[in-house]
Order: structure tokens, then C-alpha cells, then sequence
């Protein structure tokens, strides 16, 4: 009986506000929203990324970097390969710089601060993304 | 509509096709629109943000998994922007202190409607969605003209279906209470 009134009601409810029909956005409504897609994308566009200095440029030196340093270090003793000056390549030999690291402690409360500083930043961000992600998602 | 019959377009418009997009806002303005209304309480704010809802889907548009009606999802954006730009203007949500018309008097209401022309009768009916609570007029709109069930409402607006069963019995007894108070100024 309760559930043949609640029926009825839901078609009634149903009726009027369907008759009553939605609202009327103004006549240019699509084409406004088509105009600023248009204007963002632009914009988009005019402030996109360009690396100050392109990949290709980074690749080339990464090889041309490679080639000497492996030159420099692989080279034999006896190689008779001249044509690079006898250059004095001693200061590439840290021995000082890593005795120097070695006995240089920093105080445990530091190491765990900045730890614990690093475990909070990633934690917040992932919990920031999912909260800024989470309006467009529908379970 | 089906997500099918949304994906052809969705499809396109990922693949850099402005114009297809233009057929998905014209499907969904007025529903966006008029969940913007009933929110915002104000036309011309409303439209902004209904302009502002399309621009978000487009943007959002690759991240849509299709696990959802597309729908569905629109106006959960919708919805989202809405309250995002009441909470901006700290505008409180506005209740008609009106007492609620009881259920049983549903003949009555119907009689007295049915003496009214239908322009003025749904005049009366969307003056009286205006003045219901924000959540009330979002709730009857989407449950009684976009048919969605009490499931699918509760995605759009991050609530549990049982608190929107509640909170739709009480919209429905308030639109009541209103119509009962308005026919009555006009007899």
C-alpha cells in the first residue's frame, strides 16, 4: 500500500518537473565555449615549454663528453697515440676530496630531520595529487 | 544517453577535433545549466559557470576511463564547479523556512495544479525549484527529469545513497509546501 502511494507520488513528482522542462542557456552558449577552448589552446600554445637548450644538443655533448673522458682514462701507458698535448690531468685524482668525505660526519639529529622532511614532502604531495585528482573521477 | 553513443565524439575531440566537442555541449548544456541554476541562483553566474564546467571536461577529457556513464561525469563536474564557486562568494546556501506539505494532500496539489494553463504552471513549478535548498533542487532534478537512480546521484554529488533517499522525501514534501503556498497566492 505504502510502496503503490510512493510510486504514485514519484510519478507525480516525475510529471511536473518534467512538464516544467530545464533551463534555457543564452543562444551563443556552444559557440562561447568553443571561442575559449580556442583562446586557451592558443595561449597554450604561445607559453608551451621550449627547452632553453634542445634534446640534440644535450646528446651530442653527452657523446663528445664520453669520447674524451674515455679517451683520457682507458688510454694505455704505452699508447703512441699523440696527438693530444701531454696535458697534466693530475687534478682529476681525488684521493683528498673522497679522504676529505670520509672523515666528514654530518650529527645524526640532521640526517633524521631531513629524512623525515623528505618523507613528509612525498607523502603530501601524493595525498595532494589524489585530492586534486579526485574531482574528476567517478567510482 | 549511452557512453557509446558519447565515445565516437569523446574519441574525436582527444584526437584534436574542437567541433566534435560542440556536439557533447550541446547534448549536455542544458542539464549543466540547469544544475548551475539551480546552485548558483543567479543566470548570468550560472552561465559562467556552465561555460566553466565545459571548459574543465575538455581539459579533463583524456582522464575520462569510462567507468561511469559520460553523464554522469559531466555533471559531477558540474556539480563540483557549482559548489567550488558558491563556497568562492561565501554565499550561504538559501532555505525557505516553509512547512512541509504533507505527503497525503498530493491530490489536492494535483487538482489545483491541473486548474492552471501550462505556462503558468511551470512558471510556478520552476519558481518553487528555485527556492528549495541548493542540494534539494539538484537532487529532484536529476532523480525526476534526468531519471538517474539515487546510485548514480550519489556519484555526482559524494553522497551515500541512503542519506540522498532521506534527503529526497524531504525535497519532495518542501516543493510540495511551496507549490501548496504559491498556487494558493494565485487562486
Amino acid at each position: 500500500m505504502e510502496k503503490d502511494e510512493n510510486k504514485e507520488l514519484d510519478a507525480f513528482y516525475k510529471k511536473i518537473i518534467q512538464e516544467s522542462g530545464l533551463e534555457e542557456p543564452s543562444a551563443n552558449f556552444t559557440a562561447s565555449v568553443i571561442s575559449k577552448i580556442q583562446q586557451e589552446n592558443q595561449r597554450a600554445e604561445i607559453f608551451s615549454y621550449r627547452p632553453l637548450i634542445p634534446r640534440y644538443v644535450w646528446w651530442v655533448s653527452t657523446v663528445l663528453l664520453s669520447v674524451f673522458f674515455g679517451f683520457v682514462f682507458l688510454k694505455p701507458e704505452n699508447s703512441e697515440f699523440t696527438i693530444l698535448p701531454a696535458w697534466n690531468l693530475d687534478f682529476f685524482k681525488m684521493d683528498a676530496f673522497v679522504a676529505a668525505l670520509n672523515s666528514f660526519q654530518l650529527p645524526d639529529a640532521l640526517v633524521y630531520g631531513f629524512l623525515s622532511l623528505a618523507i613528509f614532502i612525498s607523502f603530501q604531495a601524493y595525498l595532494l595529487k589524489t585530492h586534486w585528482n579526485k574531482q574528476f573521477i567517478v567510482e | 544517453m549511452s557512453l557509446q553513443q558519447d565515445q565516437h565524439y569523446i574519441d574525436q575531440v582527444i584526437k584534436g577535433d574542437i567541433n566534435a566537442f560542440s556536439v557533447l555541449v550541446d547534448r549536455y548544456k542544458h542539464m549543466v545549466y540547469t544544475l548551475a541554476v539551480r546552485m548558483v541562483r543567479n543566470n548570468e553566474e550560472a552561465e559562467e559557470v556552465a561555460q566553466d564546467t565545459f571548459l574543465k571536461v575538455y581539459k579533463a577529457l583524456p582522464s575520462f576511463k569510462g567507468d561511469s556513464k559520460f553523464s554522469t561525469w559531466v555533471y559531477k563536474i558540474a556539480y563540483n564547479r557549482s559548489l567550488d564557486y558558491v563556497k568562492k562568494l561565501s554565499r550561504m546556501p538559501e532555505t525557505t523556512l516553509i512547512e512541509e506539505y504533507g505527503e497525503h494532500n498530493r491530490t489536492n496539489l494535483k487538482t489545483v495544479l491541473d486548474q492552471f494553463e501550462i505556462d503558468t504552471r511551470k512558471e510556478t513549478i520552476k519558481s518553487a525549484m528555485q527556492e528549495l535548498p541548493a542540494d534539494y533542487a539538484t537532487i529532484l532534478t536529476l532523480h525526476y527529469f534526468e531519471e538517474l537512480s539515487l546510485k548514480e546521484i550519489s556519484k555526482v554529488m559524494d553522497a551515500s545513497p541512503d542519506t540522498l533517499k532521506v534527503k529526497l522525501f524531504r525535497a519532495r514534501k518542501r516543493l510540495g509546501g511551496i507549490l501548496k503556498d504559491r498556487l494558493q497566492e494565485k487562486i
